[in-house]
């Protein structure tokens, strides 16, 4: 007998849904997932969590687009501003903007604004994107990075009876 | 001014009056899916409920942590006052819009 949900589907509930519902909602589905035994309750499971990441994550995206890829767009066109009108001497590579600045920068703006948890998901979903517009390979890990830290930060608060 | 629920909505807080006391994700879910007949996605449970608790017609509360939930506690809901008074508006409208309309039979 089965009694452990599928791994990766519970990775996918957990790294998509909300932050305020996602320990009730992994105990639900842990819950029917016993009460439907094997092999049922593993498809039913990952049905569950297919369908539901299908729902969340477009309403993520949403929100992930201005919340990171604006800053991160601003702060990148600063620093190419700033850098640029930094004269370098004959045959000096101009360095990369200032990645771990931009970093620091839009964290502090997703943490200011409370952006609901991200997820490695979206993240990936996000790379595609800016891989499509062909920015350099470090830059888009940087998108692979926010979302996880996002999920750490303090979910939007309800208020409860 | 007054506030309508969806029908996903309208179906979701008559789940939670008929469950009462005992009201979490899973059991609205299987209330709904025993007496609609309809497939529900535990998620799609969870985000309306997740939308009506931000609009104030849906309080919750920490339930029991059992074993077979693998030690995650419940979440329990029950419905506020605004949200049954939304639901009665909302009931209302739609009586009002089928009164004197016969749906049997009527093709295009």
């Amino acid at each position: 007998m089965v009694t452990r949900p599928p791994v990766i589907a519970e990775w996918l509930v957990r790294q998509t849904a909300p932050a305020d519902m996602r320990e009730a909602l992994l105990g639900d589905l842990c819950e029917e997932f016993v009460l439907r035994g094997s092999p049922g309750g593993r498809r039913w499971y990952w049905k569950q969590a297919l369908v539901s990441a299908a729902q969340w994550v477009p309403a993520s995206l949403l929100l992930l687009l201005p919340g990171y890829l604006l800053p991160l767009w601003l702060l990148d066109r600063l620093w190419a501003l700033l850098l640029s009108s930094i004269p370098l001497k004959e045959d000096a590579v101009r360095a990369w903007p200032m990645l771990a600045i931009n970093l620091v920068v839009a964290c502090l703006l997703g943490a200011a604004v409370r952006l609901p948890s991200g997820a490695l998901v979206l993240g990936a979903a996000v790379l595609i994107l800016a891989a499509s517009v062909r920015l350099p390979l470090d830059y888009c890990c940087l998108f692979l990075v926010l979302p996880a830290l996002a999920s750490k930060w303090p979910a939007r608060k309800v208020k409860r009876v | 001014m007054k506030e309508y629920l969806g029908e996903f909505e309208q179906l979701v807080m008559l789940a939670l009056l008929r469950l009462g006391d005992s009201a979490y994700g899973m059991s609205v879910r299987r209330e709904i899916e025993a007496r609609t007949g309809r497939d529900i996605a535990i998620g799609a449970v969870y985000a309306t409920l997740d939308r009506l608790e931000g609009k104030g017609m849906v309080a919750s509360k920490t339930g029991e942590a059992t074993e077979d939930r693998g030690g995650r506690a419940k979440r329990m809901f029950l419905p506020t006052a605004a949200g049954l008074s939304a639901l009665q508006a909302s009931r209302e409208a739609v009586a009002r819009m089928s009164q004197g309309l016969e749906l049997e039979g009527l093709v295009w």
